[in-house]
């Protein structure tokens, strides 16, 4: 025997240990596996995907059947884009079982991502083959991997094939996957397939095409690509309703407009319901400010639904009707300058239109906008009440309108000076929410306790007010709090000894404004300015007085009023407003652009961290002619 | 008679009495301070009015080190309106504290240093007509601070307007002609094909066969304008594509779906790093699928989470190293990070002779760099927008009157005013 041959036999051994040594040093036992494959879990959901990829590798080696493991891996090395570690672990995996769909599938994506198109696309063929050729459902996953690897014409192709059957199934991922190809005419077509197999899909499709296109290149490609499809083909109601969809997305009401109007024949002939759809689309663009477009809308609307004959008819009227005067509301309202003539007409539109409306709800919200209108607008407080109280006549039990109208009687009552019915028709409130007990009436509570304060402040019941505002400022979510706050601020300040006459006469002068007795104000408080300047609400009053006098066309009296508060009352909390307010009457009223500039431009000097430094600073430049 | 000469001498006394009284209550030597501290409103209008007071012919004192690189100009009541007028903070300071200030700045034991600012630099801004669908934070903040800029582009680039420019900015470029690398996630996407017919046309137009060719032929323009004493700030990939394309000269390493030509196979071995500015040593990334030009960038794998990227700025002399200073200053030296295209460099691939601004404490990972060209300097700074952690394609931009103190964004102004510093010998 050889002498070397034991030496060998020992190195080939040790070898073969050596070489064996991963794969036997390395066995986990399940709960270490188990452990490690929850730190490789951690590691990934913190982000950390070199370890995470480190710990999937070393159980993959322990154990290459385990398809969390697998997976696992895969897709840290996706994420890292290490493409030739990913295409070598498919391939190995692939080496077990060649026919399986969804390796083949991933096999195709790595080697897209290494630029492989070649190898990729006979893997995706591969895929293709083990699925049968009209199952639409699965080829889709062989075309959606063929979008996420730009393999755009071959995408384009599958799509084809698969959507030539013009299969409802497939139309809604054929369509999704050609806007993601950029191919809109495509697209169009599948959503018109999925729309022909049923109108309620109309919301879904407009989903899925708002999901799609965001920007708008996108949006004008596909609203080209409709009008097209549409008007080639004979469309049918939903790809119709589709357009005009999109024309409302484009904010293009005027299109919409003319589409609406064919919808709605077509509708209104097929189930007797003419005026419909108009009257949706004219709700929507009133909503919108789309007013002329709304008031054209619900002219037509009101005709069709007059003409017709289907049940519910005087509903929809009803409606049309309401809607076509608020729209007139806003356009009057959208005016620089109040048309009061066209104000009155309006009104007294409202008022025969409740009266004579047999739908109680439209009839109620008329009467109540002519109730407001007048009181707000006209100040006419006869009007007003007589509207809100027809309100209160027709309701049958509480409701919004109902409740607007009772404090609408509260608020004309006391504007006529009249507190003590004010009172009366708040303890009505109370009474109806009492019976109620509802927790959404908690707002409604609000107001009458807000009211109630209001009222007390005005007849000098301050400590009474006082404890109701305390009790609305315990619930800082209620829209009366920040006001309630300011006027306890305001009582706690001036409610002593020495503050009571000038709050006397700044509570009295707040009632005569909110009477519109503007000359009685403007008294009060020029009477605080002048004998009570030292008192504490001398600088409100003062800024008041400038206001009623801006309200009543003196705006040169108001630039007086607050120029003469800046030189005297110098440590006034309220200088910047006073300020600052003047600079603005210079603009606006008096119309002196050079003067309000170089006032803009004072305050900025001697106002710093201002809350009104921003607006200043703003219209300064503005007024400067700086560009933005 | 000494009655009259007692007349004329009190006369004269009276008439210099006079004088001195009428003298307004602005005296010549007061100055006007704009720090740039927490203090400030307005950071970023603060640069805006100083470029504005330099294209007045008002000098300004750059105090670096100072309460955050604060600016000291004679004071007057126009600067101070202006100052009002934008937002920007300031103090009205007597000459004997000014003077205290400056003796503080110039002291030997304090790192700190005056730089005078002579005049307004003349920007450009290397910007494609149209709207991208993504933010330029260059020419927002250009915009925000009211610092006037012209747009360029390859036209007046290769048609040699750089010479008219002492600065030129390069935001979210491909110098390359890869059109972005947004071929893998775009490439159907209509804003996509847009700018490629407008890249494509623009390059026949300009006489190139290629886009890469002529993309190439502007970055070698650029190079050349720095070398003959321009400024170049770039952020975002423009940082490596420009030295990528640099690099390249000479060999092809755009794949056919761009170029219609594929890839040359030895590219990797005719890459000549001796070109390029700041990088060297680096691969390429030549595969169309993938959103990078090479290995420089740094990858979000390796950042982690946002709630820890962060850079810290590097100090500074400010009176041995007053450039690296200038582009430095800031109210704080830690900030947080934001991604891009090109996000940050990997260190090992940086020239030495490059200068490290600000890093990730503790990685391989730097945020901006600057170094000199020829008679001009360039700075590279990582990233997309200070403000948006990750830009997305089609987001809104960022409204910097929300941002008005970004310490991200202080950074690109530094670059907009450190072209107008005056040359200072430095000390031997």
């Amino acid at each position: 025997m050889n002498a070397r041959y034991p030496i060998v036999c020992f190195f080939a051994v040790l070898f073969l240990w050596i070489a064996a040594g991963p794969a036997h040093g390395q066995r986990l036992s399940p709960e270490e596996f188990a452990s490690q494959l929850r730190l490789a879990e951690v590691y990934e959901s913190t982000r950390d995907l070199q370890n995470a990829v480190r710990v999937y590798e070393k159980l993959w080696e322990t154990d290459s059947s385990s398809s969390v493991v697998f997976n696992g891996l895969l897709r840290n090395y996706f994420s890292l884009k290490h493409f030739e570690n990913a295409e070598k672990l498919i391939k190995r995996r692939l080496s077990r079982s060649a026919d399986d769909f969804d390796l083949n599938l991933l096999l195709g994506r790595a080697e897209a991502f290494l630029d492989k198109k070649s190898a990729a696309l006979d893997a995706f063929r591969k895929a293709q083959s083990l699925v049968p050729s009209d199952d639409c459902m699965q080829l889709m996953p062989i075309a959606s991997a063929l979008t996420d690897v730009n393999y755009g014409k071959e995408a384009n192709d599958l799509l084809a094939k698969i959507s030539s059957g013009e299969n409802a199934a497939c139309a809604g991922q054929a369509a999704n996957l050609y806007l993601r190809l950029g191919n809109y005419a495509q697209a169009t077509k599948q959503y018109l397939v999925l729309l022909a197999a049923g109108e309620s899909n109309l919301p879904i499709v407009e989903q899925r095409i708002a999901q799609f296109t965001t920007d708008s290149a996108a949006r004008v490609l596909t609203l080209g690509a409709l009008k097209e499809s549409i008007s080639q083909d004979k469309p049918s109601l939903a790809s119709l309703q589709l357009l005009a969809w999109m024309y409302g997305e484009e904010k293009d009401y005027t299109d919409a407009y003319d589409l609406v109007l064919r919808i709605d024949s077509i509708n209104g002939n097929a189930h007797g319901s003419q005026g419909f759809e108009l009257l949706i689309f004219a709700e929507k663009a009133r909503n919108e400010g789309a007013l002329d477009v709304a008031v054209k809308a619900y002219n037509v609307a009101i005709r069709r639904i007059q003409s017709g004959a289907a049940a519910h008819n005087d509903y929809f009227l009803g409606q049309a009707q309401l809607g076509a005067l608020m729209t007139r509301e806003a356009y009057l309202m959208k005016q620089p300058a109040l048309d009061t003539t066209a104000l009155r007409v309006l009104i007294h539109d409202y008022e025969n239109f409740g009266d004579k409306q047999s739908a109680n709800e439209f009839a109620l919200g008329a009467l109540v906008h002519a109730g407001e209108l007048s009181f707000h607008r006209l100040f006419d407080l006869q009007r007003a009440s007589r509207n809100f109280e027809k309100t209160l006549a027709r309701a049958k039990g509480y409701s919004d309108y109902f409740r607007e109208a009772q404090f609408g009687l509260a608020d004309a009552a006391l504007a006529s000076g009249n507190p003590q019915q004010a009172i009366a028709r708040l303890d009505n409130i109370d009474q109806l929410l009492d019976k109620r007990n509802r927790l959404e009436d908690k707002e409604a509570r609000m107001h009458v306790l807000y009211s109630r304060a209001i009222i007390g402040y005005y007849t000098f019941q301050f400590d009474s007010a006082r404890t109701l505002l305390g009790q609305i400022m315990e619930d800082p979510g209620s829209d009366y709090a920040n006001d309630a706050i300011q006027l306890a601020g305001m009582l706690d300040e001036s409610n002593k000894l020495a503050g009571l006459p000038a709050l006397k006469l700044y509570a009295t002068a707040q009632f005569s404004e909110f009477k519109r007795s503007y000359a009685e104000a403007l008294s009060g408080y020029q009477t605080i300015v002048d004998t009570y300047a030292a008192s504490s609400l001398a600088d409100d009053a003062a800024i008041k007085l400038a206001e009623v006098q801006v309200h009543i066309g003196k705006p040169e009296d108001a630039l007086h009023t607050l120029e003469t508060m800046q030189e005297k009352m110098t440590s006034s909390p309220l200088l910047d407003q006073a300020a600052f307010r003047a600079a603005e009457i210079v603009e606006r009223e008096l119309h002196d652009p050079k003067r309000a500039q170089r006032m803009y431009e004072d305050f900025l000097a001697r106002f710093q961290r201002s809350n009104y430094d921003t607006d200043a600073r703003e219209r300064a430049r503005r007024l400067r002619g700086d560009v933005f | 008679m000494p009655t009259k000469r007692i007349a004329t001498f009190l006369f004269f006394i009276s008439t210099v009495l006079a004088l001195v009284a009428s003298t307004p209550s602005v005296r010549a030597q007061d100055k006007l301070l704009i720090n740039m501290d927490l203090d400030q409103t307005d950071h970023l209008k603060a640069y805006g009015v100083t470029f504005w007071a330099l294209k007045r012919g008002i000098e300004v004192d750059w105090l670096l080190n100072y309460r955050g690189g604060s600016f000291m100009s004679d004071y007057s009541d126009l600067l101070a309106s202006e100052c009002r007028i934008r937002g920007v903070a300031f103090e009205k300071l007597d000459a004997s504290t000014a003077q205290s200030i400056y003796t503080l700045v110039q002291g030997e034991e304090k790192n700190m240093d005056v730089v005078k600012l002579e005049k307004a630099p003349r920007i450009a801004v290397y910007v494609p007509p149209g709207n991208q669908p993504w933010d330029d934070a260059v020419t927002l903040v250009l915009d925000y601070a009211e610092v006037p800029y012209d747009k360029v582009w390859d036209d007046e680039v290769l048609g040699g307007s750089l010479a008219k420019y002492d600065w030129i900015h390069l935001h979210h470029e491909d110098f390359t002609g890869q059109y972005g690398k947004f071929y893998g996630s775009y490439s159907t996407a209509p804003w996509y094909q847009a700018q490629v017919r407008l890249l494509e046309a623009e390059a026949h137009k300009l006489g190139y066969q290629k886009v890469s060719e002529e993309k190439r032929a502007v970055a070698m323009k650029i190079k050349e304008f720095v070398g003959n004493g321009g400024y170049m700030f770039a952020m975002c990939s423009a940082t490596d594509s420009y030295d990528v394309a640099l690099a390249s000269e000479g060999t092809d390493i755009v794949e056919s779906v761009f170029d219609g030509d594929p890839v040359d196979p030895n590219y990797a071995s005719k890459l000549d790093f001796t070109k390029t500015f700041a990088f060297e040593n680096f691969k390429i990334e030549t595969n169309p699928m993938i959103y990078e030009y090479s290995d420089i960038d740094v990858q979000p794998a390796e950042i982690g989470s946002q709630e820890n990227d962060y850079f810290t700025l590097f100090d500074f002399s400010a009176k041995y190293d007053p450039v690296p200073t200038m582009l430095t200053q800031d109210h704080v030296n830690v900030i947080k990070g934001f991604m891009g295209q090109t996000t940050m460099f990997h260190k090992n691939l940086i020239k030495k002779s490059v200068t490290i601004l600000a890093e990730r404490a503790g990685a391989d990972q730097v945020r901006y760099l600057y170094s000199n060209f020829g008679k001009g300097f360039f700075a590279f700074y990582g990233g997309h927008d200070p403000e948006d952690y990750q830009h997305q394609v089609g987001d809104p931009p960022t409204d910097l009157r929300l941002h008005k103190n970004s310490p991200g964004y202080r950074l690109i102004l530094n670059n907009v005013l450190f072209p107008a510093a005056k040359k200072k010998k430095l000390k031997t």
